[in-house]
C-alpha cells in the first residue's frame, strides 16, 4: 500500500469502515511509514475538534424563532391577499391572475392558493348580508347541547336565523333545544320535563361552532386563516348538478384540538375530531350554498352534519326572534360566592366530586345546589351512593376538569360517567358544567 | 430520524407548515456551522440561518427534487450569506466580529474550524457537514447524497487533508485563540 491509498482511506479506518483486509494492509503501512502515522494523529485530534464544536451547535434551539416568523410572515402576505383580491374583483378574466397572485403571496401549492382564493371570496359574497336562514341537520342528542355530537345517533334537524340589521337578532333551535338572542339578551329553552331556562347576555353562546356558522363571512375568513397558518390543509374541486349549475367545493382537513391524551372529548365536539369539512359555493356568485362535515373515525368517516340549505336576505318573521317560555319553567341561578366560600374554594375536582355527589346522597339538596345550582329536588341522583371516585382529568381544549365517577342509585343500577367541573369566576369555586 | 426531509416538503407542501419545524430541528446545527464559517461571526450565523430557514420554507415550491433539500437549503445559505457579507459595513462589523469571536473562543464555535469547513469544495464540505453538525453514520450519508459508502469515506479523508492544510496555514489544531488574533 502507498501513502496516497493510505490517506485516502483514514476516514474509513478512524470510522471503524474499514475491511478487515484492507485494516490490515493499512495497519501493515501505518507501522513503516511515521509519515502516515503523524497524519492519522492529527486527523484524530481534527475528529475530535469537529466532534466537540458539532456538540456545542447542537444545542442551537432556533426552530421556535424561524416557525414564528414564518407565521407572522404569512399573516402579512395573508392581508396582503385580500386587499389583493378586494381590488381585483369578480371579473373573470382577472380569476387567473388572481390565482397566480395568491400562489405568490401565500407561499401555499398553487392547488391549494386556488382553494384559498375562493374563501376569501366566498367570505367577500358574505360580507354584507341581511339575514341568512341555515337548515342543518347533525347528529345528535335532540335536548343536549348545541355543539355536542354523537356518531351513533341519527341525524337531528338544526335551524339557524340571523338578522344583521340592528340591532342583530338570531336564533338557534333543534327539537329539544332553543336560543333566542332578541337584541338585549339571550335566553334558552331545554324543553324536558320540567322545561329549563337560560338567560344571559346578548354575547352569550350557548354553543361556539354551531354559532359561529350564522357569520358566513367569518367562518370562510377562519377556514383562510387556518389554512394559511398550516393547521388545515385546503383543495378545491368543481361540480355540476343536474340542472347545469356549476359550484366549487373546498375541502378543509382539519385535525382535532386540543390535547387528547385523555380521548374523553374525542368525536363528541366537531372541534375534537379529525374531520373534513366540504364547503359548497355557488360558482357563480360565490355565495356558501352548504356545508357537510365528515368525522374520521376507526370505522370509516361518518357524516355529522350538513348545512342543506341556506337561505340569504329573506324577510324573516319578527316572531322567530321571540320566545315564549312556559310559565313552569325552572329558571337557571348564577352561581354566587357563599359565606364559607374559602371550604369550597379549595377543594380539588375529586373533592368536589365526592362532595357533591354525597350530598345527593344524603339528599341534602341545598348542599347539592352549591356545586350544582340547577339541580333539583328528587333528582335521580337523590339516595345514591358512592362507589368510587377516580382521577381529574383534563381533555380536548375544554379548560375545566373531568371527574370518572361510579355510583350505586337508589333502583341499584351502578352508573359510571364523568362529571364535568369548572372554576367559576364570580362564584370562585368549581361548579358541575355537566355530566349527571 | 422518523421522516425523511421529502416526507417533511411533502408535508408542507400539503398546507401543514408545522411539518418544516422538523427540516428546521434536523438541519439547524448544520448550516449555523456553515454560516458561521462563512461569516465569522456567530450572531451574525444565526441570523442568517434563520433568514435562510425563512426563505426556505417560502420558496418551498421552486425545490425541484425534495430529497435533495439540504443541499438546495446550504445554496441558500450560500446566498444569505453573500447578501449579509455584501451589506455588513464591513470594518466596524468586522472588528466586533473579531472582539467577540476572540472573547468566545473558549466555550463558543471553533471558529477557524467552521471557516475551514465552510472554504471546502463543495463535494468535501457537504460530508463533512452531514458527518459532523448533522450528525449522521456515514452510511446515512451516503444515502442521503445518493453515493456509495466508499466514496464518502474517501471524500470524508481528503475533506480532512485539506482542513488540515488550511487550519495548518493559520494555526494548527490546539491554538484557536492564536490562529483567531
Amino acid at each position: 500500500m502507498n501513502c496516497q491509498e493510505c490517506r485516502d482511506n483514514l476516514a474509513a479506518l478512524l470510522e471503524g469502515l474499514a475491511e478487515a483486509e484492507q485494516e490490515g494492509r493499512m495497519q501493515e503501512h501505518l507501522r513503516v511509514c511515521a509519515a502516515c502515522r503523524a497524519e492519522l494523529a492529527e486527523l484524530k485530534e481534527l475528529r475530535g475538534r469537529l466532534l466537540d464544536d458539532a456538540g456545542a451547535l447542537s444545542r442551537a434551539e432556533m426552530q421556535q424563532e424561524v416557525m414564528d416568523r414564518i407565521m407572522r410572515d404569512q399573516a402579512v402576505k395573508l392581508r396582503r391577499i385580500k386587499m389583493k383580491i378586494a381590488g381585483i374583483g369578480a371579473a373573470a378574466a382577472a380569476a387567473a391572475a388572481a390565482a397566480l397572485v395568491i400562489v405568490f403571496w401565500t407561499g401555499l401549492p398553487e392547488q391549494e392558493a386556488t382553494a384559498a382564493e375562493v374563501l376569501a371570496k366566498g367570505a367577500a359574497a358574505a360580507a354584507n348580508l341581511r339575514s341568512v336562514h341555515i337548515k342543518c341537520r347533525m347528529r345528535t342528542l335532540p335536548r343536549d347541547i348545541f355543539d355536542l355530537i354523537d356518531l351513533d345517533h341519527d341525524f337531528v334537524d338544526v335551524a339557524l336565523w340571523k338578522s344583521f340589521a340592528d340591532p342583530v337578532q338570531w336564533r338557534m333551535e333543534k327539537p329539544g333545544r332553543v336560543v333566542v338572542m332578541d337584541g338585549q339578551s339571550a335566553v334558552q329553552l331545554v324543553r324536558s320535563k320540567p322545561n329549563y331556562a337560560y338567560k344571559a347576555g346578548p354575547n352569550a353562546g350557548f354553543s361556539e361552532w354551531l354559532k359561529a356558522l350564522l357569520d358566513v363571512d367569518r367562518i370562510l375568513d377562519r377556514e383562510l386563516r387556518s389554512a394559511l397558518a398550516g393547521s388545515t390543509s385546503l383543495k378545491l374541486t368543481h361540480e355540476k348538478d343536474d340542472r347545469g349549475r356549476a359550484s366549487l367545493l373546498v375541502t378543509v382537513e382539519a385535525k382535532a384540538q386540543g390535547d387528547l391524551t385523555n380521548d374523553w372529548v374525542k368525536n363528541k365536539f366537531i372541534q375534537t375530531s379529525d374531520n373534513r369539512r366540504v364547503y359548497r359555493l355557488d360558482a357563480e356568485t360565490k355565495r356558501l350554498q352548504g356545508l357537510k362535515v365528515y368525522v374520521h373515525t376507526d370505522k370509516g368517516d361518518v357524516l355529522a352534519f350538513e348545512i342543506v340549505r341556506i337561505e340569504y336576505d329573506q324577510r324573516l318573521d319578527p316572531s322567530v326572534f321571540k320566545l315564549e317560555v312556559p310559565a313552569d319553567a325552572v329558571w337557571h341561578v348564577e352561581p354566587e360566592p357563599l359565606p364559607d366560600n374559602e371550604k369550597y374554594e379549595k377543594m380539588t375536582p375529586e373533592e368536589a366530586a365526592r362532595a357533591f355527589l354525597e350530598a345527593c346522597g344524603k339528599e341534602d339538596w341545598a348542599e347539592a345546589r352549591k356545586f350544582a345550582p340547577g339541580i333539583r329536588q328528587g333528582c335521580y341522583l337523590g339516595g345514591v351512593k358512592v362507589v368510587r371516585i377516580g382521577e381529574a382529568f383534563q381533555s380536548g381544549p375544554y379548560s375545566g376538569w373531568f371527574v370518572p365517577y361510579e355510583v350505586r342509585l337508589k333502583s341499584g343500577h351502578v352508573k359510571k360517567w364523568n362529571l364535568a367541573f369548572k372554576k367559576d369566576k364570580r362564584a370562585r369555586r368549581l361548579i358541575v358544567d355537566g355530566g349527571y | 430520524m422518523s421522516e425523511t426531509d421529502a416526507e417533511y416538503v411533502a408535508r408542507c407542501l400539503d398546507g401543514w407548515p408545522e411539518a418544516f419545524r422538523g427540516l428546521v430541528e434536523r438541519h439547524q446545527a448544520t448550516v449555523l456551522s456553515y454560516l458561521t464559517g462563512r461569516l465569522g461571526d456567530p450572531e451574525q450565523a444565526e441570523e442568517a440561518a434563520q433568514e435562510c430557514f425563512v426563505r426556505a420554507y417560502f420558496g418551498l415550491r421552486k425545490l425541484k427534487s425534495p430529497p435533495s433539500f439540504f443541499s438546495w437549503l446550504l445554496g441558500i445559505a450560500a446566498r444569505v450569506a453573500k447578501e449579509m457579507q455584501r451589506s455588513r459595513r464591513r470594518d466596524r462589523d468586522i472588528a466586533a466580529a473579531a472582539a467577540r469571536s476572540t472573547s468566545d473562543a473558549g466555550s463558543g464555535p471553533d471558529l477557524p474550524l467552521e471557516r475551514a469547513v465552510a472554504e471546502l469544495p463543495e463535494a468535501y464540505r457537504e460530508v463533512v457537514l452531514l458527518r459532523y453538525y448533522g450528525e449522521l453514520t456515514c452510511a446515512q450519508v451516503g444515502e442521503r447524497l445518493g453515493v456509495p459508502l466508499g466514496t464518502v469515506t474517501k471524500r470524508l479523508s481528503r475533506a480532512y487533508a485539506l482542513l488540515r492544510e488550511t487550519l495548518g496555514r493559520h494555526g494548527s489544531p490546539g491554538q484557536r485563540q492564536e490562529a483567531e488574533s
